[in-house]
């Protein structure tokens, strides 16, 4: 049922296992903290925050990933290079968990790929996201630096079909992003088949299982953006609300997704456990095939 | 004894390759464009192409759009179609002198490097007729000011993502003023984090929640124009 022929390249980031034959390693999900409009952030400018909700937001998530066996990672954005310092400053002081650059700019991004490789914490770190608007400055800071893990975020401007996305990787007039990451030293790479708006959830996946399939590579997308831009969700009573936003989050994991953005940190509570109930469905098939599920896995958690 | 031009010879009727233009870019078919826009040329209709048919395509889109029945990713290819069909039809619109909606610049103002939500609009305003002006991304005030005085613009559309670059907009509102140009220059601004009560706090003229809503108010724009004329 959700068996791949092409091998499945599996990538060890910080302890965290991400890729495989689906079933095998549990999806990562991944929480931002400190994007546009978070409550925590003070000012954005300057890189000033609460500290202490912060901190209860992350413990929560941990937790979270705790109880259910899916590794938390944290999407980390960042409108500047002072801002970015003191997020990753606290962020890799309060967590053991990996954690992705996610840059507003391309200065803001540059910036936290030099900071992160003279502090000695690119090793936690993935870079994202390398795209078809990814600059060659960009690309040699990355090569210089000591970051080896990004994601390709597979945007296509002028085709967002899944064709589209898919061509991006395989390159055709335009050089492959595979080549493009490969160039910049990243050797670790993940596939972000990206979510335009609410329906396009669908597309993404479909593209998720395309790119394991035909390339081996860890994918996955970011499920938050179908929610966060889902206007009539607001139109729904509360417990509709929360049922459709943990399993439209989840959702890609129920065809094999390696990794989650799933937005708002805040989302922790309502993606973990459906995303763990989707996860062991699908463990539980493939051990019918001979392959047996990471020792982590929820599966073994939440029968 | 006078030479007559010897006439093309054209697979396709008139009505014919209007249909097809209007059906190939509901249907995002960049070949079936190109090659009815070849035929328009043919036969000496490339302004009715544009107009009948690629045009009206596009509003069928929109309206898809805004039934539910495209989302992006159809907005997007249909643009795709549409552009095909201008690159091949555009330098036969010139010779004709087909009179422009509006001149619009546009871009996503400094700080800020997202554009699709602007490409979009960009796409859909010129499939209105308007002459753009597209500045790109992290675009600082002095260059919108500079533009559309440069163009003697009618609009000036800006797009922002995040709420740091909501100063920036403001800053270009304020230019336009130093520089004299706030009477004659429309403002419009969206974005995803951009609202109306925040479009009005920055003093801009128009506050646009998707990139449809956003070229019908600069189509009103320019109708209030022309009749004060």
């Amino acid at each position: 049922m959700f068996f791949l022929e092409k091998d499945q390249k599996v990538y060890e980031i910080r302890g965290v296992k991400v890729g495989g034959q689906p079933g095998v390693n549990p999806t990562v999900l991944i929480g931002s903290v400190f994007y546009e409009g978070h409550k925590v952030v003070i000012d954005g400018k300057t890189g000033e925050f609460d500290r202490k909700k912060t901190e209860t937001l992350m413990n929560d998530a941990e937790g979270l990933s705790d109880k259910y066996g899916n590794p938390f990672m944290l999407d980390v954005i960042g409108p500047s290079g002072i801002a970015f310092e003191e997020y990753i400053s606290f962020v890799s002081e309060m967590t053991d968990a990996p954690f992705l650059i996610d840059g507003v700019t391309e200065e803001a991004r540059i910036a936290a790929v030099n900071y992160v490789s003279e502090v000695g914490l690119h090793e936690r770190v993935i870079f994202n996201s390398i795209n078809q608007n990814t600059n060659p400055s960009e690309i040699d800071v990355l090569k210089r630096s000591k970051v080896k893990s990004a994601i390709i975020f597979t945007y296509n401007l002028r085709n967002p079909t899944i064709e589209g996305r898919l061509s991006l990787i395989k390159g055709g007039t335009e050089k492959s992003l595979l080549y493009v990451s490969e160039e910049s030293g990243i050797e670790k790479i993940l596939i972000d088949t990206c979510v335009l708006d609410p329906p396009d959830l669908g597309p993404a996946t479909r593209a998720i299982l395309l790119v394991k399939s035909e390339f081996g590579y860890p994918a996955g997308c970011g499920s938050g953006n179908a929610i966060d831009l889902w206007g009539k969700l607001k139109e729904l009573d509360k417990t509709t609300c929360k049922m459709c936003i943990g399993s439209g989050l989840a959702f890609p994991a129920s065809l094999g997704a390696d990794f989650l953005l799933f937005g708002p940190i805040e989302h922790a509570k309502y993606v973990f456990p459906v995303c763990a109930m989707f996860n062991s469905y699908v463990a539980y098939a493939i051990k019918q095939y001979g392959l047996k599920p990471a020792k982590s896995h929820p599966l073994y958690r939440i029968f | 004894m006078s030479i007559k031009p010897v006439k093309e010879v054209c697979n396709m009727e008139e009505e014919d390759i209007i249909t097809k233009l209007n059906q190939s870019i509901i249907n995002f078919d960049v070949d079936g464009v190109r090659e009815a826009a070849k035929e328009a040329i043919k036969i000496g209709v490339p302004y009715k192409a544009v107009t009948e048919g690629m045009i009206k395509g596009m509003e069928i889109v929109g309206k898809k759009y805004e039934e539910n029945e495209y989302f992006l990713t159809e907005l997007i290819l249909a643009g795709e179609a549409m552009q095909a069909g201008l690159e091949i039809l555009g330098p036969w619109l010139k010779a004709e002198k087909v009179k422009s909606a509006g001149r619009v610049v546009i871009g996503t103002v400094k700080g800020d490097i997202h554009l699709l939500g602007k490409n979009i609009v960009v796409t859909f305003l010129k499939s209105a007729g308007f002459d753009i002006y597209d500045l790109g991304v992290d675009v600082p005030a002095e260059e919108f000011v500079r533009k559309a005085k440069e163009t003697n613009a009618d609009i000036i559309g800006m797009s922002a993502l995040i709420s740091t670059s909501f100063t920036e907009m403001e800053k270009v509102i304020k230019k336009l003023i130093e520089a004299d140009l706030r009477e004659q220059v429309k403002v419009i601004v969206g974005g995803a984090t951009v609202t109306e009560k925040l479009a009005r706090q920055i003093g801009a003229d128009a506050y646009a929640p998707d990139a449809i809503t956003g070229v019908e108010i600069c189509i009103e724009w320019m109708k209030e124009k022309k009749s004060r004329k």
